[in-house]
């Protein structure tokens, strides 16, 4: 995704006869990113769906507020986090009895050593649920999305050096979690 | 992520070198391909309905404002006549009986004992003040007394049947 194209898709989200082929664009860019962001986050796909669904309709309905100082994907990035966070605030009491992940858990193989590998990347998942939010949030954006702390200050609204000791504390947490139940 | 410029390799990453980065997790068949329209529709039909709700609350706020300006108009305006409401006359004396009241409300409670004293002597002043030439008599005529025709005089308040009944 370059400059250029995110300049396109907004003049296209701001222009009336052009907005929903623009949508159409933006979606298919950034669905894929924004679902997995979401989906590490809130673990059920319904969930997921329906954050994902709610992020670009506001980015529909607010892209003329969208000055542009920032790239669309941090933009997309910080309604989807924003809109999880809601998401645990509201279901605060049913998430807590909810097993971080029930059911969700692919049977695909993956890797070479089937079982192994299976396990291993369910006890990974389990630990980075089991994080508090803002560090799940960061290890997530960090590890999987491979994004800068610079870019994750500016979807979380944070300094770098809280960032780093927010991955560094998950990171550990995780490493701890591993040794334990693996 | 295909999506962004490749990061500088992290060494945080090397710590889950072993894990890797793929999910466990599985998405319905075909959710990628009909997310985008569906989205869409929703947000199209989410802002069509915002739309009709926007023009809703016009159009009560509206008829809210129309309908209290016509009850402002019919309570105030309507009966700005003064012949047609005879109570507007009753307005004028009212300020008058306001201040009469508050005068009586403002004489202090008469007290027991001592203080009941002070008060019949307030209302001495105030009697005198009220008929200073009845008063004047008075006190002129006693003024010229003796002191002989002043006890003369007391005496006889005392036996006296005319004066004092309370004798008989």
């Amino acid at each position: 995704m370059t400059g250029t194209d995110d300049a396109v898709i907004l003049r296209m989200l701001k222009d009336p006869a052009q907005r929903e082929k623009g949508f159409i664009m933006l979606m298919e860019l950034y669905k894929e990113p924004i679902y997995w962001h979401i989906r590490r986050l809130v673990v059920s796909h319904e969930d997921a769906e329906d954050i994902l669904q709610e992020t670009f309709i506001k980015v529909y309905r607010h892209a003329d507020s969208f000055r542009g100082e920032s790239k669309i994907f941090t933009w997309l990035y910080r309604i989807a986090t924003n809109e999880c966070s809601r998401h645990f605030m509201k279901n605060k009491n049913i998430l807590k009895r909810r097993s971080p992940l029930n059911g969700e858990v692919s049977g695909e193989p993956v890797g070479t050593d089937m079982e192994s590998s299976k396990e291993i990347l369910f006890k990974f998942q389990h630990a980075i649920q089991e994080l508090p939010k803002k560090q799940k949030i960061v290890f997530n954006l960090r590890y999987y999305d491979e994004l800068s702390y610079e870019e994750i200050a500016k979807i979380m609204s944070s300094s770098v050096n809280s960032l780093k000791t927010n991955y560094h504390l998950a990171s550990e947490k995780i490493k701890k979690y591993l040794i334990d139940h693996v | 992520m295909v999506y962004f410029k490749k990061q500088k390799k992290m060494k945080e990453n090397d710590e889950f070198k072993q894990i890797g980065k793929e999910m466990p997790y599985r998405t319905p068949a075909g959710f990628f391909e009909t997310i985008s329209g569906n989205t869409l529709q929703k947000a199209i039909q989410r802002e069509r309905i915002q739309k009709r709700n926007n023009l809703r609350r016009l159009i009560f706020s509206a008829a809210a404002s129309t309908a209290l300006v016509l009850y402002l108009g019919i309570h105030f305006i309507g009966n700005s006549d003064p012949k047609a409401d005879p109570n507007l006359f009753v307005q004028d004396s009212l300020p008058i009986n306001k201040i009469e009241i508050q005068r009586k409300i403002e004489i202090p409670e008469k007290k027991i004992g001592v203080g009941s004293k002070k008060i019949n002597a307030e209302k001495i002043v105030e009697e005198n003040l009220i008929y200073p030439a009845k008063n004047e008599v008075l006190s002129d005529v006693l003024h010229d007394l003796t002191d002989d025709e002043l006890q003369q005089i007391a005496a006889l308040d005392i036996t006296d049947p005319f004066i004092n009944e309370s004798f008989q």
